[in-house]
């Protein structure tokens, strides 16, 4: 594991942000838990393979819902989407290497078969020449003044789910599933990257300028909505 | 603020990656040690982290309950029964390479005749197609 952090050196240090549930699991399982099933692939049974795929792949029906709802932006194409993305992985499951993630495999199906079959529009988001760096530069050179909770964090506090949904659907799709898969899903860059085929930096940028994007996006509604509308007229 | 004492790297230096930090996305320890030695002796650059980490928190946490859906039950059976019907296309055909396709009967539409006496299902048969790459 190399995300531990170890404390080093005499100066003090920050206590790290807290684990996540995810990392708190992972400490608290034992070896059996973390070694994968040894399955020989090229002596399993199809009856065996398809136990396998019902016990481990089944139950990510509704995640892939999800983030099916959020390419497809409706019920009906997104069910179809979750059930051709099923119909793929069983076929193709032999070649699925147990052990690795089962989760981001599934979900490279998912968003394949989306493009391939369902996207309306066929052309694939163009990656803008300056997208894979600016994301670093953008408001990090310096620091900024006020301390504690920002009103406008306060305000989006009061924003209904629905607004948070439109929001997000509203944003172009290569920000929308950037963020959706980091900050809903729990994927990790190199996760997203795998999953949407784009290289970590792209999706470095796409999340710092998707999250950007959404947080703007929320407070207008949080304005629209009469939050907040105090606070911005007492700033003047 | 951007002494250079104690082998304190330069606030230019931990800024931009105040997001990495809270994404967990650093890996090299060296790299990770140095950034949380700098937050703890560097007041500016720790409160502007917290402020970011606090501000994505909620972000994350308004996105995850306002999208916690969950698959219909139509949905769950349709694959279920998707599953058990490549099973046996496969067992059939012998060889999993090459299906490519699913043929299958779904109920679309139910209707009772005016007198009620009668019921009509619609059921239509279905052609799914999911080209391998």
């Amino acid at each position: 594991m190399n995300t531990v952090r170890s404390r080093i050196g005499q100066n003090k240090k920050y206590d790290p942000i807290p684990k996540t549930l995810f990392e708190v699991a992972l400490t608290q399982m034992s070896n059996e838990d973390l070694l994968p099933a040894v399955v020989d692939r090229e002596k399993e049974t199809l009856a065996a393979r398809k136990a396998r795929f019902e016990k481990d792949a089944l139950v990510f029906t509704s995640q892939l819902y999800g983030a099916a709802l959020r390419y497809t932006k409706n019920t009906h194409d997104a069910q179809d989407l979750v059930q051709d993305t099923y119909a793929k992985a069983f076929t193709s499951f032999h070649q699925f290497e147990p052990g690795t993630n089962l989760k981001a495999w599934l979900y490279r199906i998912l968003t394949t078969t989306f493009i391939n079959n369902y996207r309306k529009d066929q052309r694939r988001p163009k990656i803008s020449a300056g997208e894979i760096e600016d994301w670093q530069i953008a408001d990090a050179s310096s620091h900024t003044s006020d301390q504690g909770k920002s009103a406008e964090d306060e305000v989006l506090e009061n924003i209904a789910d629905k607004d948070v949904k439109e929001a997000l659907a509203a944003m172009p799709e290569e920000f929308r599933m950037a963020v959706y898969l980091s900050d809903v899903e729990g994927f990790s860059y190199k996760e997203v990257a795998e999953i949407t085929g784009v290289p970590t930096g792209t999706v470095m940028s796409r999340l710092h300028r998707g999250r950007k994007l959404l947080r703007a996006s929320l407070a207008d509604y949080a304005k629209s909505r009469g939050f907040g509308s105090e606070k911005a007229g007492d700033k003047k | 603020m951007s002494f250079n004492e104690n082998n304190l790297i330069p606030c230019e230096r931990v800024l931009p990656n105040i997001v990495l930090y809270i994404d967990h996305e650093i890996f090299d320890n060296q790299e990770l040690s140095e950034v949380e030695i700098h937050f703890g002796e560097c007041d500016p650059c720790r409160s502007q982290m917290e402020k970011e980490n606090a501000t994505l928190k909620l972000m994350r946490n308004l996105l995850c309950n306002a999208m916690n859906e969950s698959a219909p039950e139509e949905l769950n059976q349709r694959i279920t029964q998707q599953t058990e019907d490549l099973y046996n296309q496969m067992l059939q055909e012998g060889d999993s390479d090459q299906i490519t396709e699913i043929t299958y009967t779904q109920t679309t539409y139910t209707e009772f005749t005016s007198d009620g006496a009668t019921q009509i299902e619609i059921t239509s048969e279905i052609r799914r197609q999911f080209p391998l790459e």
